[in-house]
This record gives structure tokens, sequence and C-alpha cells, in this order.
């Protein structure tokens, strides 16, 4: 405790500056912070698919290495590496969507998912629900209840005033507690 | 509204943390701000409980190292250019030379004797400055006219060089007049 490596007590902020400077033991410092979390927060996003989400998670530490110039010391390193691996995500979701526009001109039907939900188990229900939510939604709720953003973190990400953050969250939990409830009440009468 | 935001975190923990029949009466107040009935706040209470534990439950792997060192690579040729002279080992003792080197010069300098100290005295020097101004007085130029008195007299003659002015008026007189004394 008393014989803490240097790095590891450095904020993230004074490793970016050493990484612009090359050092790798300050860059395997901030990918060994931030590595698993981002992973998560890819991989979630990105419809559970691990290959793409490392993918991702290279390309972002990539830029890091290639553009440190690109983060913005006033800012916190946290905030900026999520709101990069956001701004991913959206262009990623952008192209499915057209993707799906070119392959099936019928738009996505919420309620065949609905149907198709009370057939499968809670949890993943859960899953299934969370892929039905829009980039931004998902992405608020994820940094917010998995990765434990606090709420004015979440509004840098996001480039979103804070009471928005606070009225969406609010928003999905509802939902999220309607739809898990209208599952217990199916279960409940499959039962009787 | 303000209010109902700032309350919004404080909503959440007490989700989190008790069920509608323990909250205080400040407690519900802030709860009653989100919710309408205990039946809606336990059903979001059950929701969240239920969402952390799918999260717990569907945990994501931590990336493994080959990437990081792949990453690693990139960071080593990133700044290999930079710094590549460093990498070369000529150089490198080259410079240890040149540091030994001139720590020895320093090392065996002989003794620095201190300057002597020079007193500087101040001495208030006083002069006479001419500064440029305006003349107090104008000098202009004056014409006076006055009369000049001309003497009339007639001076001795001057003896007159061969040919070179013509012939006078007073030379053409006696001229005639010899001529006219030489007709008769």
């Amino acid at each position: 405790m008393f014989f803490k490596p240097k790095l590891a007590r450095l904020p993230d902020e004074e490793l970016m500056r050493k990484i612009h400077q090359g050092s790798e033991a300050a860059f395997t410092e901030l990918y060994t912070r931030y590595s698993a979390s981002l992973l998560r927060y890819f991989t979630r996003m990105l419809w559970n698919n691990r290959t793409m989400a490392e993918d991702f998670l290279h390309d972002l530490f990539l830029k890091i290495i290639h553009n440190p110039q690109h983060f913005d010391a006033s800012r916190k390193f946290s905030t900026w590496a999520y709101s990069v691996a956001h701004n991913m995500c959206k262009n990623e979701y952008r192209k499915k969507e057209n993707r799906m526009l070119l392959d099936s001109p019928v738009a996505f039907d919420q309620r065949d998912l609905d149907r198709e939900l009370d057939l499968v188990s809670a949890n993943n229900r859960l899953a299934l629900l969370l892929e039905t939510l829009n980039e931004e939604d998902k992405t608020i709720f994820l940094l917010r209840y998995e990765d434990e953003l606090s709420i004015s973190e979440i509004s840098q990400v996001v480039f979103m005033p804070e009471g928005t953050v606070k009225s969406r969250l609010f928003y999905l939990r509802k939902q999220l507690a309607l739809e898990l409830n209208q599952y217990r009440v199916v279960l409940k009468e499959k039962s009787v | 509204m303000m209010e109902k935001e700032n309350d919004f975190e404080k909503f959440e923990a007490l989700l989190q943390s008790k069920s509608y029949h323990e909250l205080t009466p400040q407690e519900l107040q802030c709860v009653n701000q989100w919710v309408e009935s205990a039946q809606e706040y336990e059903a979001l209470r059950a929701s969240g409980k239920q969402v952390a534990a799918w999260f717990n439950t569907n945990p994501v792997s931590a990336p493994d190292k080959e990437s990081l060192q792949q990453l690693k690579q990139s960071l080593r040729v990133q700044h290999q250019s930079a710094h590549n002279v460093w990498y070369k080992p000529v150089w490198g003792y080259a410079v240890t030379a040149l540091v030994f080197g001139v720590l020895g010069w320093w090392i065996g300098q002989p003794e620095i004797k201190p300057e002597p100290v020079t007193l500087v005295e101040q001495v208030t020097v006083r002069d006479t400055l001419y500064v440029a101004s305006k003349p107090d007085t104008v000098f202009q130029e004056k014409i006076i006219y006055r009369d000049r008195p001309i003497i009339l007299t007639t001076q001795a003659r001057q003896p007159e060089s061969k040919n070179e002015k013509g012939v006078s008026m007073k030379e053409k007189e006696e001229l005639d007049k010899l001529l006219v004394s030489g007709s008769e």
C-alpha cells in the first residue's frame, strides 16, 4: 500500500500527457484502468457482438496513440473517452440503419418484438428490451446503471443538459418497470 | 421543476436502499415528486434490482492482453521516429562520453577567485541647459530711400586702347573739322 507504483497514483490527464511523450508504461496504466469498462460499454452497445466491440476498443486506443493532442486537457479523461466511444457507436448505428433501409424497406416493428418477448426468459427479455432502445437512451442507461457515471458526467458524454438526462433516465426506468411488470403478469397467467 | 431535477439522484438512492414503507415523511415528500403510488415506487425498485442483477449475471470479460501488446507496438512505432537517435547505441556511447568529459573538465577547473567589489558612488552634477525656444525680437530688413549727390566733374582722359571701342563723338567732330578745313 505504501509502495504503490508512481504511475498508479497519477491522474488520467497526467497519464495522457506522458503518453503524448511516448511513455509505454503510462499507456499500459491507462489501458488497465479503462479497457474493461469501455469494452463492456461497446459490447452492450454493439448488440453483444464481442468481436466488433474489441475492434472498437482497439480503434479507440489507437486514436489515443495517434492523436493524443485531440484530448482536451481541461476535460476529464473518462468523460472524453466515453464521448469518443459514444460517437463511434452513433456512427455504427447510423451505418446499420442505412443497411437495414437498403435490405428491407419495412420498418422495425416494436409489437413483433413484444410478441417474441413473451416466449423468452426474464433475463433475455431485459436484454431484448435494451436492444429496442435507441442509441442515445441506451448510452444514458448503461452509463448510469452499469458504469455508474454521475448525471453530470453523462451529460458531458452525450452533450445534453443534466435536466434532460435525468428526465430521460426516469422515463427509461418507468418504461422498464412497466415492461417487466407486464411480463410478470403474463407468466402468472401462463402458470395458472 | 428545478428542485425536482435536483432530487433525482436522491430519489434513485432511495429506490436502491429503502422500500416505500421504510421512507421517512421527508423522504416521502421527495419520492412523491416522482411517483404517484407505493405500487409504482415498488415496481421501479423491483425493476432496478432486476437490472442490477442482470448486469451482474451477464458480465463482459476483460480484453485479452494481445490487444494491449499490439497497441504498445503502435505506440513504439509512433514515437520511434522522434526518439530514433537514442535507440542507436553509438549515439548513446557518444553522449555518455561527452557527459563524462564535461563533468571531468568541470571538476578539474581551478578555484574561481572572487571578483573585487567595486563601490559605485553617486555624484550630483549641475549643468546649464539651453533649451531652444521662440526668439523674443523679430529682425526685419528695412529699405531707406535718400538723396545722394552726383558729382558732374570731368575726369582726366584715359588713354584708350586702339580701335577697341570704335570712334567717339568727340573724335568724329574733330575729324569733321579737319575734313572741312582740308576741303577749303
